[in-house]
């Protein structure tokens, strides 16, 4: 089977099959991560802007480096200059949420989004990629470009926060 | 086991050993785990569609460039090896000539080798000519099945 480095250094050269592959490998990774960070805010642009960077930059992916970390690190970054545009709104209503088909799932989302609301920006990124994308510590301090001890930490003191919180939402 | 309890329970075990990375008491495991259930599914095949089109220009620049730079290569190479295969070919025609006039008169000799060494100098230059052109034909056949595939079978794969 091709590798996700692989395809992306044929994108280098120009191929759209191989763009279709690794759009179909991770679009759904991809589009949660930004819903997540942006509680479900412009995910489309952000999902666009992403796969575009990844394709005008194919040509500096370094093959020996893992490509979802990149198109991660890409997408943290348009995230965080989203964030720095847009003023703070209010949590989205349940009924928002893509594909929450039911009011229980609907509000878990929204105690969900809640709780992470409550952390920094740099604490709901750690959570975000080591909780929900299960992405390894030395995956997750390659993304946010600290080091592995700041993951760490960042994630000692979120989750210590978030239990604490989670008590009160219980 | 229903999968949603299964999600929950693979959730709440990731919880446990996040906490436990995070040098915290595994108590917390469960609650958190279900304080932070969020169900995000999209349906993203329109958006990679629009993101294929406009990606799509970027591609085709990116496509030509690679090609051009391998005419460069392989027309640079081609040229590298000219002045032997000129070399050898002169060597070759000097000892045709020698030994043609050994048989015939010298002026029939070096007309025939003459005429010879003509048609073999148009050769080569056509065989020259020929490597951007072939080059540019695989490059446009490439093109034309990507686009045939796009639109007849979307779940093509290159054959590579």
């Amino acid at each position: 089977m091709v590798t996700d480095e692989q395809l992306a250094a044929r994108v280098a050269a120009g191929e759209e099959a191989a763009l279709a592959e690794l759009l179909r490998r991770h679009e759904r990774g991809l589009a949660s991560f930004l819903h997540r960070q942006t509680s479900g805010r412009d995910v489309e642009d952000l999902f666009q802007e992403t796969w575009l960077r990844v394709v005008r930059n194919a040509e500096r992916f370094d093959v020996s480096r893992k490509f979802s970390t990149w198109m991660f690190q890409i997408a943290v970054n348009l995230c965080r200059d989203w964030r720095r545009r847009r003023p703070p709104e209010p949590v989205e209503s349940g009924d928002e949420i893509a594909g929450a088909g039911d009011f229980e799932r609907a509000e878990a989302a929204i105690d969900a989004a809640r709780l992470l609301s409550e952390l920094s920006e740099e604490q709901r990124e750690v959570v975000i990629l080591r909780y929900y994308h299960d992405l390894r510590e030395e995956d997750v301090a390659e993304i946010l470009g600290v080091p592995k001890g700041t993951v760490k930490s960042r994630a000692h003191n979120a989750l210590k926060k978030l239990a604490s919180l989670a008590e009160g939402v219980r | 086991m229903s999968e949603r309890t299964d999600n929950e329970r693979r959730a709440a075990e990731r919880m446990r050993e996040l906490l436990r990375d995070a040098d915290c008491s595994d108590a917390a495991a469960e609650p958190l785990a279900a304080a932070l259930r969020w169900p995000v599914e999209y349906e993203c095949t329109a958006w990679s569609r629009q993101v294929m089109a406009l990606a799509a220009p970027h591609l085709e620049v990116r496509a030509l460039r690679v090609w051009r730079r391998q005419v460069a290569v392989l027309v640079g190479l081609a040229m590298v090896a000219l002045p032997l295969t000129l070399l050898a070919g002169a060597y070759g025609t000097l000892l045709l000539y020698q030994a043609v006039c050994s048989l015939l008169p010298t002026t029939l000799a070096m007309y025939l080798v003459g005429a010879y060494a003509m048609v073999a100098l148009g050769v080569l230059g056509a065989i020259y000519a020929v490597i951007p052109v072939a080059i540019g034909r695989s490059h446009d056949r490439l093109v034309l099945a990507q686009s045939f595939a796009a639109v007849f079978n979307p779940t093509w794969e290159d054959p590579e």
